[in-house]
């Protein structure tokens, strides 16, 4: 992702970053990505991993 | 004239140009660009920083993650456990005590048992403030006039470690609102219109800003009323959704003094900003809606419907769970009875709704008509306590979000509406139109 040329003045360099990016399409609300009855009983990464996209992948 | 006070007074410019602009770190840098506007990346200060029982471990894992051990300023942390409070079950009360260890660690804010939008309007948003939370509906705060937002649990810690974070100023769409509401119509038919005919993305990263076209129009208005709408905004996909400061506001700001010590900074758009859009909705026009089930979008009149019975009616959130609603939802069930086939749980979004709900009898009646009444939480609203949906059980409700499995079992259906639609549904035990019960 570059960073325009808008950010603020004392950051005139810009950078890209590279890695893997999943794209499950537009509007996606807080409840796709986890549905919170998961994301209210733990902070663990791995664990919540378990769950993300839950529905998407049930349907 | 000082660098605010230019900018307060600039008529070319919107609401969410000029309260972005004068929140800018970059004078205290004594950089050049004093204005922005829309499109602009801008570095500002925030104000009130927020996080909730679930995004509030995620931003503390990430603060210790990045090796930070100092928060910018604890009178400007916020944290709130409210999702599931009391804690339903030992992992969710692990998580509430993690709070609370960062709580007193740091010595910055904690709210218990109240729903963190509720609590900031009751207590700590003025107008102007920049005020973000790890929770979508963050948006609500902007029924005072405050740039209200809603961003991510690492965003969040972000935040909490500098006092700053970028924001893009986003276009705005500038809605005039004229007539009168229809008996049986309220404030959530309105916002729940407006999302049925843009889509859940038709005011994507844009500022709503909200007119009325005179004042009787305003009167319709409410603060709880004007906190439904900014709050519902949300499923348009808004970065921001504001009203103006008025007498109501200042009324209600008042009567329900801050307690951060913050000031009041009144902002208005410019009589000759630019507007992505303007519209007209008339409020005598509208109907009493239902959203649902599964979209948000998929919105309906009650008539449009026709028979669907439901197992249970929930009126509570951060939506429709303020004294407003608890009153029409009392109104129209005073001296009648819940549907024998249906759960009816009515849930306070705060404390202090709570309190006042007890006073004013509204308690009596709904344990009378045969509804539950809870503590004041999201609860329902998101499925992990206090009125959880099994197979194939459909819900009315008038909380937030209908996403498939946001209540509990992926084949229970929600159908969002207002709270007086909502009583009205528990008493017939089917979606019904409030207005024989007005």
């Amino acid at each position: 992702m570059t960073i325009n040329k808008d950010m603020s003045p004392q950051a005139s360099n810009t950078s890209v970053s590279k890695g893997k990016a999943w794209v499950f399409g537009d509007n996606i609300n807080t409840d796709i990505i986890i549905p919170f009855r998961f994301k209210s009983r733990t902070n663990d990464p791995y664990e919540l991993a378990k769950y993300a996209m839950y529905v998407w992948l049930r349907s | 004239m000082s660098y605010l006070q230019n900018i307060l007074n600039d008529d070319s410019l919107t609401f969410a140009e000029k309260a972005i602009s004068i929140k800018n770190i970059e004078p205290r840098n004594n950089e050049s660009k004093a204005i922005f506007t829309a499109g602009d990346i801008v570095i500002v200060d925030v104000d009130l920083a927020m996080a909730q029982d679930s995004t509030g471990p995620l931003a503390i894992r990430s603060l210790n993650e990045m090796g930070i051990d100092k928060i910018y300023d604890p009178s400007k942390v916020l944290l709130v456990i409210d999702h599931t409070f009391p804690a339903a079950d030992e992992k969710v009360a692990n998580l509430h005590a993690m709070i609370r260890d960062f709580v007193s660690k740091h010595n910055c804010m904690l709210v218990e048992g109240s729903i963190s939008h509720q609590y900031i309007l009751e207590y700590l948003a003025n107008p102007g403030m920049v005020i973000l939370g790890a929770d979508s509906h963050t948006c609500q705060a902007g029924c005072v006039s405050a740039f209200a937002s809603g961003i991510g649990s690492t965003e969040i810690a972000a935040v909490w470690a500098t006092g700053q974070l970028w924001l893009r100023v986003p276009e705005t769409i500038k809605i005039n609102l004229s007539g009168a509401f229809k008996k049986g119509v309220f404030a959530r038919d309105l916002i729940l219109d407006y999302i049925g005919k843009v889509g859940e993305d038709g005011a994507n990263y844009n500022a709503l800003e909200w007119n009325f076209s005179t004042d009787e129009v305003k009167q319709q208005f409410s603060i709880d009323s004007r906190a439904c709408i900014s709050n519902a905004s949300m499923e348009s996909g808004v970065k921001i959704s504001v009203f103006p400061v008025d007498d109501i506001t200042r009324n209600y700001l008042d009567q329900n003094p801050r307690i951060n010590g913050t000031q009041r900074i009144e902002i208005q758009s410019g009589s000759s900003a630019k507007f992505k859009d303007e519209i007209e909705i008339e409020c005598n026009k509208i109907e009493p809606q239902v959203s649902g089930p599964d979209n948000i979008d998929k919105v309906h009149t009650v008539d449009e419907l026709g028979i669907m019975e439901i197992d249970q009616a929930f009126i509570g959130s951060s939506t429709n769970g303020r004294i407003e609603d608890l009153e029409i939802a009392a109104r129209i069930l005073k001296g009648r009875k819940v549907h024998k086939n249906t759960r009816c749980v009515v849930t306070p979004a705060s404390v202090k709704v709570y309190e006042e709900a007890i006073r004013r009898g509204f308690v009596e009646t709904f344990l009378e008509s045969g509804a539950v009444f809870t503590n004041a939480t999201c609860g329902a609203c998101v499925g992990t306590h206090l009125g959880a949906l099994g197979e194939n059980e459909i819900c009315i409700s008038s909380s937030s979000r209908n996403f498939v499995g946001r209540m509990g079992a992926l084949s229970s259906k929600i159908y969002l509406a207002s709270p007086a639609t909502v009583a009205a549904s528990a008493l017939e035990g089917k979606i019904a139109d409030s207005k024989e019960y007005l």
